[in-house]
């Protein structure tokens, strides 16, 4: 296996062992963290306020459609992926010291990525189930949000990920 | 060639009769007028100034369409002429135009502000496009006959090519300026073209289906079957699968309906063998299902336009067009088979056709009568009876049973458009008995749950989707959470003479979210009325009014769905008031009044929420009594307040056990152990020297009075009851059937002395797992005992539940022979006869009736009398639900006249005119229907959205895929390959 693979690799589960296991040393990190700021971002995107509810998660009232965002919606995996994914590919193309380095910058990139992902997500997720609650039966809406998380979520990442490759590369592709 | 295009045209030229535009045009234009008419007399007052100006450019638009389509009648059967293709160009322009006009005009016309219960703009649409599509398809037809110079296949192919090239024009123009945004087309010119393309397809597809009519009979035998096959077998099938995908414009998804379709396919398919009887026969059959044809034709006429869209969104949309295809076939058929089997008569084939065509709808239609007279028993019986007539059902208990059983399949069913509601409005008058009610009159009448019996099966059932599309009628979960206080409650004074009026100003605070619901219970005295009801809505009061109780429920609960500002105040079943008000933003403050009146001589404190309130006193003399009489109606409120109550004699009078058995399908104890349990109920209360059985499930017998200690007597008298053992326990029903047997009887002796110093105290003996159905409403019956409000039920031997016997005095009045007995402290004196003018109260200590002492003065104001009557009305109609199918509206009426609320209305404030006249046209439905109907389904509470982020399967999968695809992109781009570093 080549070299920058290996480090590539190693450098991918290290993160990915330490942002996974991240929640069990602390829990709060999917209210405080993520589903606060996904909350108070799609509020203000939908023009609704955003309460917090007594189980630590969020409600927003966009206009007739009640949307709780709890832990199940903070999206809190895929950031570590995202993250993995491109701790991976910068150090499939920079040596390890300077990986290290980038460690926390491609966090806080991951962690911004990740939220407006999620964001966007939830808005569509609203429109989703207004449209869906029109013309389709109640069966379809979960599998529907689904496909629209799963949509968002990949075009999100191709983006990402290719302005990262593009721009951390170092001219090296 | 001139023959080929003569017999195309030959095609169409049943179609030119004159007599069809009266069909097409004349009646459905009146129609539509209509009902504009009444949509605008609803909306009206919202409308702004242009609004009204469209309106009445829409008025003279139908004017002239339903003008131009009359005189075109007549003048066509004057010269006995067939219409042509300028009249069809002139009639298809017009009515394009009217459609055109109308949908641009849509948003003027209907105000933003009103809301879909007021007036559905989506529905007013629908409506224009059902009466003006038959005329828009007429002239179509006629347009698409024209005859060219072309040989048929030439012309064919010619049409042809033009209805793929179309969608395929469309296709490319879509991506064009999808792909490319500089294309800036005005918006009037995409019309202006989607309008002209399709009614060119519509045209072509005409032409087309004509052609090939034509094609297929010259080819003779094999080409007809091969096209009716098509057209009437395949395509339809086709069309209802593409329907279980995408359920538009309704979800057809039932048995029946693939039935029929097949049936109606196959009769279509059947050539004619030459017999000219099993022709006939065969013809009639034809006849026989045309309805079913026509009914699919008429309900996709109004899509017609979309064809366009739905083959360019779907490749399979063309199917959207295939009952306009059948539509076309099954007329030629029926058309064909009368020119060759009839010979030219008239009278004889019109009538058999008619009749064989009226067969599917009359069964349909005796059928619903059938359900209607089955269930009306069963749910009279049950939500609307008179209680002391009434104790056996006098229909078949199984016939109910089915009914509901295939109610319940009709509602879990689908639900298609103009036969649903046609159904609805025969049985329910267009009102809908909720799923709650239909599983609790099944469980009354068989002991059992609906759900047990229930198959799912049955030919309108469909395959569990339309219960979910049904189920869309939800609320917000939010607006009943948050608590909003009542910062303050104010009381002044709002005029006197001979009785206080005070309004009570409310100031309601939001301390939770946005959007949260003020609610609270006031208890007042049973003299105290609610004469009015303000709600500051900006900064003006609003006057509430009065209207129906479940209407007023209904809107309210419309309006506060819609996020607006209702305001709400209701009598609860148990008595008590209900105030509502709604939205309070948060930290909001909102203030509402409520107007109470009472007669002189009383100073009540009402309760609202937990805080007490006190009125203050009325003026004029103490010890005043006043009664509100109602001359002819019979019966009678006397006011008695404290000061003159405390000189009046008072008794106690003595209690007797009223046993109701429980004879429910196998639930209460066996007839064989009453006797063991009444002993034990007895012994508990050894003062009670008398008792009264009843047996009861949703029928009751009265088994007999006997002394306490007659258990000899008591088990005989139970083994001998013929109540036979089913259905559910009724026993507050029967607690109410008892008490009018006693207050009817108070006047008798019994072994106990005179009836009314006896006073019934109700034991219900049950089992543990009893079939309880009762949906009560007991507060018009816990005045003709005061001593006991309620009833006792006992399980299974447990007597500990009983408690004590009450030790209460009341006072005992009497006027014209009929006795009404009051709690000692004095209130209300509820008579079912007399006057009011010679009152007498009963002296126990002497033994007799003597005069009060005191004359009733008559209630002031004009107000107050009015008040009374309709409280009386009500009284009567709870005692009596029977009575409320009329004595509803004048209830209704008086407490309107009177402004002074009564259990059976509510005061509602709305926010504008439109609002009001949708009430008052939901209120006069409601009147006509039965007391246990409802405007709709009890709404679902909408779940929180759980916003669930995609698993990490599914996550990984997208990273995943991510990498693929971008670097994919790359080598292919750019064909580079990774360096190694």
């Amino acid at each position: 296996m080549p070299g920058n693979t290996v480090r590539s690799a190693f450098i991918a589960a290290i993160a990915f062992v330490l942002l996974i296991s991240l929640p069990e040393i602390a829990p709060s990190v999917h209210g405080k963290l993520f589903c606060f700021s996904v909350a108070k971002a799609s509020s203000f995107f939908l023009g609704s306020p955003a309460e917090t509810l007594e189980d630590r998660s969020y409600r927003i009232d966009a206009d007739g459609v009640p949307v709780n965002v709890s832990e199940a919606c903070s999206a809190f995996r895929y950031f570590v992926l995202l993250y993995t994914l491109l701790m991976g590919t910068y150090a499939f193309y920079h040596p390890i010291r300077r990986a290290v380095r980038a460690a926390l910058p491609v966090l806080l990139l991951s962690y911004v990525i990740s939220v407006a992902a999620n964001t966007a997500r939830v808005i569509a997720s609203v429109y989703v189930y207004r449209i869906g609650a029109a013309m389709l039966p109640v069966n379809y809406e979960r599998a529907l949000h689904m496909c629209a998380g799963a949509a968002i979520f990949l075009t999100v990442t191709i983006m990402s990920f290719a302005v990262f490759e593009r721009r951390f590369s170092g001219g090296n592709r | 060639m001139e023959t080929d295009s003569a017999n195309r045209t030959a095609a169409a030229d049943g179609l030119k009769k004159s007599s069809f535009l009266l069909w097409v045009i004349t009646i459905p234009q009146a129609i539509l007028m209509f009902l504009n008419l009444g949509a605008y007399w609803v909306i009206k007052s919202e409308m702004i100034p242009e609004g009204r100006s469209a309106a009445m450019y829409v008025f003279l638009f139908q004017l002239l369409l339903f003008t131009c389509g009359t005189l075109l009648y007549a003048d066509l059967k004057r010269r006995n002429r067939a219409a042509n293709w300028i009249s069809a160009a002139l009639l298809l322009a017009l009515n394009i135009l009217y459609l055109w006009n109308f949908v641009s005009k849509a948003g003027i016309l209907v105000p933003s502000s009103t809301m879909p219960w007021v007036l559905d703009v989506g529905e007013v649409i629908y409506y224009q496009f059902i009466f003006v599509m038959p005329a828009v398809f007429y002239a179509a037809l006629l347009l698409s006959s024209f005859k060219t110079r072309l040989d048929t296949r030439i012309d064919t192919g010619v049409s042809l090519l033009l209805l793929v090239t179309i969608p395929v024009i469309w296709y490319v123009l879509f991506n064009l300026a999808f792909v490319n945004r500089s294309n800036d087309f005005s918006a009037t010119i995409v019309m202006i073209f989607i309008v002209v393309s399709t009614l060119a397809l519509l045209l072509l597809l005409l032409r087309i289906l004509l052609a090939i009519y034509m094609w297929a009979v010259k080819l003779g035998r094999i080409g007809t079957i091969v096209l009716t096959y098509f057209v009437g077998l395949i395509a339809p099938l086709g069309g209802l699968m593409l329907n279980s995908l995408i359920p538009f414009p309704a979800d057809f998804q039932a048995p029946a309906v693939y039935i029929l379709t097949v049936i109606n396919g196959i009769i279509l398919v059947i050539p004619q063998v030459g017999n000219k009887a099993a022709d006939r026969a065969l013809w009639l059959a034809r006849c026989l299902t045309f309805p079913f044809t026509l009914y699919f034709f008429l309900v996709f006429l109004p899509f017609l336009p979309l064809s366009l869209f739905a083959m360019i969104a779907a490749g399979t949309g063309f199917l959207i067009l295939a009952p306009t295809a059948l539509f076309i076939i099954h007329c030629r058929c029926i058309g064909d088979g009368y020119v060759k089997l009839w010979d030219g008569a008239k009278a004889v084939p019109i009538v058999l056709a008619v009749g064989a065509a009226l067969i599917i709808p009359a069964c349909f239609t005796v059928s619903a009568f059938i359900d209607k007279a089955s269930l009306s028993k069963a749910v009279n019986y049950v939500y609307s009876p008179d209680y002391v007539k009434q104790s056996i059902y006098n229909g078949s208990v199984d016939a109910a049973k089915n009914a509901l059983l295939k109610l319940h399949n009709y509602k879990e069913g689908i639900t298609v458009p103009f036969i649903s509601s046609y159904y609805n409005k025969i049985v329910f008058n267009g009102m809908v008995l909720q799923d709650s009610r239909v599983e609790n009159l099944y469980k009354i009448f068989s002991g059992e749950e609906l759900s047990k019996a229930w198959s799912g099966s049955g030919l309108l059932r469909a395959r569990g989707r339309a219960r979910d599309m049904r189920s869309r009628n939800r609320v917000m979960s939010s607006a009943k959470t948050s608590p909003v206080e009542m910062v303050s409650a104010e009381v002044s004074d709002a005029g006197s003479a001979g009785y206080a009026k005070k309004r009570v100003t409310i100031t309601m605070k939001n301390a939770g979210r946005e959007n949260s619901e003020f609610n609270a219970d006031i208890k007042v005295p049973p003299y105290v009325v609610i004469s009015g009801y303000w709600l500051k809505i900006g900064n003006e009061l609003v006057p509430g009014s009065i209207f129906e109780r479940k209407t007023a429920m209904w809107v309210y609960r419309m309006i506060r769905d819609s996020r607006r500002d209702p305001g709400l105040l209701i009598y609860k079943p148990d008595g008590t008031l209900n105030l509502s008000v709604y939205p309070f933003a948060t930290s909001e403050e909102r203030v509402t009044v409520i107007e109470f009146m009472y007669p002189s001589g009383f100073s009540p404190d009402i309760r609202m929420g937990d805080r007490d309130i006190s009125l203050g006193s009325a003026p004029d003399a103490e010890g005043s009594v006043s009664a509100a009489v109602t001359p002819g109606k019979g019966g009678f409120l006397l006011y008695i307040p404290r000061g003159c109550a405390k000189n009046l004699p008072v008794v106690r009078r003595k209690p007797y056990l009223h046993f109701i058995l429980d004879y429910s399908k196998g639930s209460g104890p066996q007839a064989a152990a009453y006797p063991e349990r009444i002993k034990e109920i007895c012994a508990r209360f050894p003062d009670v020297s008398s008792v009264s059985l009843t047996a009861a499930n949703f029928e009751f017998i009265d088994i007999g009075t006997f002394n306490a200690k007659d258990q000899e007597g008591i088990r005989k008298a139970i083994m001998a009851c013929s109540l036979q053992r089913r259905g559910a326990f009724l026993k507050e029903r029967a607690v109410k059937r008892s008490l009018l047997m006693y207050e009817a009887g108070m006047e008798a002796d019994t072994p106990d002395g005179r009836g009314f110093m006896r006073y019934p105290v109700f034991v219900a003996v049950t089992g543990k797992d009893a079939v309880s159905a009762d949906e009560g409403n007991f507060s018009g019956f816990s005045a003709i005992v005061p001593e006991e409000k309620g009833y006792h039920v006992t399980v299974t031997g447990d007597t500990a539940t009983l408690g004590a016997l009450s030790a209460d005095k009341v006072v005992v009045l009497r006027s014209a022979g009929t006795l009404a007995v009051c709690e000692e402290g004095g209130s209300v004196a509820y008579f079912g006869a007399g006057d009011g003018r010679e009152m007498e109260v009963y002296d126990g200590g002497k033994g007799e009736f003597r005069p009060l002492g005191v004359t009733p003065a008559k209630l002031p104001d004009e107000k107050y009398p009015l008040a009374a009557q309709a409280w009386l009305g009500n009284i009567r109609m709870e005692r009596n639900p029977s009575l409320a199918s009329g004595l509803l509206k004048e209830v209704v009426e008086l407490s309107k006249k009177s402004g002074v609320m009564v259990p059976a209305t509510a005061y509602i404030v709305v926010e504008n005119e439109s609002q009001k006249r949708r009430m008052e046209l939901k209120e006069k439905q409601k009147l006509k229907s039965s007391q246990a109907l409802s405007f709709d389904e009890n709404p679902e509470e909408i779940e929180p959205l759980e916003a669930s982020a995609p698993s990490f399967a599914v996550t990984a999968l997208c990273v995943f895929l991510s990498v693929v695809l971008v670097r994919k992109f790359r080598r292919k781009q750019h064909s580079l390959t990774l360096p190694r570093p």
